[in-house]
């Protein structure tokens, strides 16, 4: 079930309405219920994965605890549950990868291709629901958190369904134990719905008003098969418009989820914090997909020794993080240069930190002015868009096509001719996807300065945020991108 | 207690009134957004008063722009409704007779079969809207959706879904009421010439395609079941272009159809017109009665509506 479906907004009244009626003894079980339904709802088989990951990460849980000082069986329960959720992610998706790869390498030695892809259905949202678990287990091996005893409750943390498909990946601190005392929540706190209403509207629009528009003129340039008949600065501005796109399609999922999470009484974590306002690429990942980055940073980064063991192992220890993050989003190889990118382009910022902080001093460059804070979000935003090149390209080979083409060619009248409206979206349909980046660039700049929309929206007078609502829903109503013939676009993270 | 019970209860009627208010807010949207052409007979028949209309007309463009309801009623005193809708398949037709005689239940159902030559279920999904978009949701709607609608059949119930990028083309038109004839009859101004029709041998046939036959049965096992009298005609028509062979040998084809329809509804025991045979009797003039070279303009419906009730195949 998608957020930006006719499903969902039957589903979600539903599941609130028989929640805010019920025992409050019984909320956690019809939220499992709901979780359930929900994950079924796209595939009914597939929830033996879910439920089996939590089957055995709660049992292994509760046997690392029951273990106490005995390191060894400690230790042994942990690599279990390890292997088991890993190898389930493994198979489901990476297996075929690694057989195609094989057979690549057998093709080129040995002209053969000796082993037969599995062509399996990769699960919705199985890397979430995966690292949610396994951190669960490393919290409970680490003493930080204690096993939870009700497999209830802790079925529900796993698949709690504004977050199951495609986060954020919580952490057991934090979101169980909410769940678990989710029988003392206010539902009827007015002030809190609001807020969260609004947040999902706003997820929404990022979602069907802009991602899903610059959707149809990105999947136009780079589509594999005619991807040769554009150059220059129409690559340029499908590469933009793919930045866009993503963030859009991610921060808005997140936002319907905490939104929806908010209005049945449960905080999640931010996932982004205005990302592309950025000052570097370091600063890029402690904006962007918040809730990953801090789980390589605790479960892989930490334990292979951080910054503790010098500075070559510093900045081995960030490439390998940015080696399986790359891995992480996609079983393919342009995936694994992407996070490659990243981790040269985060160590080379490190290493040249000081450098050319002493460049600056010695030629009285200030580098707290406007104008310097401009260039660098500017040069952020740029390296992020052409490793998102990579990203979004069908292939390396794709990629490398995209970039040599996008300097290639210096064409600025497409921005004239009208050739920047033969892409799919027509000049009012690039209009209105103008117009409401600039929105989302305004949200964005206000949260940067730390302006709670939110709360300022709650604290307005109820004729006021109805219009909000009333105008925000018609607009969407309008103006976002679905209907028939349009593939009710799946969130892109989906498929991580 | 009392507090949160009184808390509780001003959150509802607020959320109520909330929910009214964005309700009354979509519709108006709705109404915007809409093609009203596509919807407007299907919804002034549900508005129709009920089980007032004698006789009620299904088919596509041949069947409204060759029959006046509004002439019928007021030359004739026939009270009737046009229910033909452009592209009206005969799969189609079938569930306007349901539709008609579930409201109306009239005494004759007239057909106007030129689509039993076509071996198609629907023309398009966009020109299926203009059968379903103003018909209500109820259970002959559902069974067509299901039927007759394979690719994303939701958005034939929520058409709003299709409709929402019109923002780009809205007009003055588009934000006040659209005019529709009370009946349901349409009428086209515009006025070609047209070249003399090219008529087969009565005795030359061929099948209808076994689809639109099976149709055809079921409309009039229906007919027969609720006691009311099916009556079919054929309108005539001319090729698209003058002068080619293919169109030429197209029309003869769909001719040798109308012919077996005869010999069918002779089989089934019902009424049947095939009005290439009284072109002259007609009065039409290809000089000033067509509005293109296949449908008759207002002066064309005219006569021919006259026709067919003077010789009482309308009454």
């Amino acid at each position: 079930m998608l957020f930006n479906s006719f499903s969902f907004l039957i589903f979600f009244p539903v599941v609130l309405a028989v929640l805010f009626v019920i025992p409050r003894k019984l909320r956690y079980i019809w939220l499992l219920v709901a979780s359930y339904y929900f994950y079924m709802c796209w595939n009914v088989k597939y929830v033996l994965l879910l439920f089996g990951t939590t089957a055995v990460t709660y049992l292994a849980a509760l046997l690392i605890e029951k273990a106490g000082e005995n390191v060894f069986f400690k230790k042994f329960f942990a690599a279990v549950s390890a292997v088991c959720v890993l190898g389930l992610l493994g198979y489901f998706k990476y297996a075929d990868f690694a057989i195609d790869s094989l057979n690549r390498l057998t093709l080129a030695f040995r002209g053969v291709t000796p082993f037969r892809v599995v062509d399996v259905l990769l699960p919705m949202g199985i890397s979430f629901y995966v690292f949610q678990a396994l951190g669960y287990c490393i919290d409970v091996y680490r003493g930080d958190i204690k096993a939870e005893k009700n497999p209830l409750r802790y079925a529900l943390f796993i698949s709690f369904f504004p977050q199951l498909v495609a986060g954020p990946i919580e952490r057991a601190g934090k979101l169980m134990g909410q769940l678990n005392r989710i029988h003392e929540v206010d539902l009827w706190d007015t002030d809190r719905i609001q807020k969260g209403a609004l947040t999902m509207l706003y997820g929404f629009f990022m979602k069907m008003v802009i991602a899903d528009r610059a959707s149809v003129f990105v999947n136009t340039v780079f589509d594999p098969e005619t991807y040769g008949n554009y150059a220059g600065l129409m690559y340029g501005v499908a590469a933009v418009l793919f930045s866009i796109q993503i963030y859009c399609d991610f921060a808005g999922y997140t936002y319907i989820a905490i939104g929806s999470a908010r209005v049945m009484g449960v905080e999640i974590m931010d996932n982004f914090h205005t990302p592309y306002l950025s000052l570097n690429i370091r600063d890029f990942w402690d904006r962007w997909h918040i809730s990953l980055s801090k789980w390589f940073r605790d479960y892989l980064y930490f334990p292979l020794g951080g910054s503790r063991k010098g500075k070559i192992r510093k900045y081995i220890n960030i490439f390998i993080v940015f080696l399986l993050s790359g891995l992480w989003h996609g079983a393919a190889w342009h995936f694994v240069l992407w996070g490659a990118m990243h981790g040269i382009l985060r160590i080379v910022g490190e290493a040249t930190g000081k450098i050319r902080a002493k460049i600056y001093e010695q030629l009285h460059f200030k580098t707290d002015t406007f104008a310097t804070g401009l260039w660098q979000r500017a040069c952020t935003f740029f390296m992020v868009t052409m490793a998102w090149v990579v990203f979004r390209a069908e292939s390396i080979g794709q990629a490398k096509d995209i970039i040599k083409g996008m300097f290639s060619k210096y064409n600025p009248w497409i921005f004239f001719d009208g050739s920047l409206y033969t892409c799919g979206l027509d000049e009012k349909e690039f209009h209105v996807l103008i117009y409401a980046v600039l929105f989302m660039i305004l949200a964005d700049v206000l949260l940067y300065r730390g302006k709670k929309i939110a709360e300022a929206f709650a604290a307005q007078n109820l004729w006021f945020k109805w219009l909000v609502f009333v105008a925000g829903i018609c607009f969407i109503a309008v103006f976002g991108v679905y209907g028939p013939q349009f593939q009710a676009s799946q969130f892109i993270y989906f498929q991580f | 207690m009392f507090e949160k019970i009184k808390k509780i209860t001003k959150i509802i009627v607020l959320f109520m009134i909330f929910m009214c208010i964005l309700g009354l807010a979509l519709i108006r949207l709705n109404s915007v957004m809409s093609v009203k052409a596509a919807e407007a007979v299907q919804k002034r028949f549900s508005e129709f008063e009920r089980d007032s209309c004698d006789v009620v007309f299904v088919g596509n463009s041949h069947q409204f722009c060759s029959i006046d309801p509004m002439l019928l009623k007021d030359e004739f005193g026939i009270e009737s409704f046009m229910l033909a809708t452009s592209a009206q398949t005969v799969p189609m037709s079938y569930y306007a007779v349901m539709e008609a005689v579930e409201m109306q239940h009239p005494d004759r159902i007239v057909f106007e079969v030129s689509y039993c030559a076509n071996d198609f279920r629907t023309v398009s999904n966009e020109m299926s809207h203009y059968f379903f978009d103003g018909m209500p949701v109820g259970h002959i709607k559902k069974a067509a959706i299901e039927d007759l609608i394979e690719d994303e059949p939701f958005w034939f119930y929520v058409p709003f879904g299709l409709y929402h990028t019109r923002w780009k083309e809205l007009s003055e038109t588009d934000f006040s009421d659209y005019e529709v004839n009370e009946r349901g009859g349409v009428f086209f101004t515009e006025t070609v010439p047209n070249s003399s029709i090219h008529v087969i041998d009565e005795g030359d046939m061929e099948n209808m395609p076994e689809e639109m036959e099976k149709y055809m049965d079921k409309m009039v096992d229906y007919c027969r079941e609720n006691g009311v009298e099916l009556i079919l005609y054929t309108a005539p028509f001319n090729t698209l272009y003058d002068g080619d062979e293919t169109q030429l040998e197209d029309l003869e084809r769909r001719e040798r159809i109308f012919n077996y329809v005869g010999k069918y509804a002779g089989e089934k025991g019902i009424e049947y017109h095939n009005l290439f045979y009284e072109i002259d009797k007609l009065g039409i003039d290809d000089q000033t009665d067509w509005m293109d070279r296949q449908h008759l303009n207002a002066n064309g419906q005219r006569k021919f509506t006259e026709y067919m009730a003077n010789k009482g195949y309308i009454r």
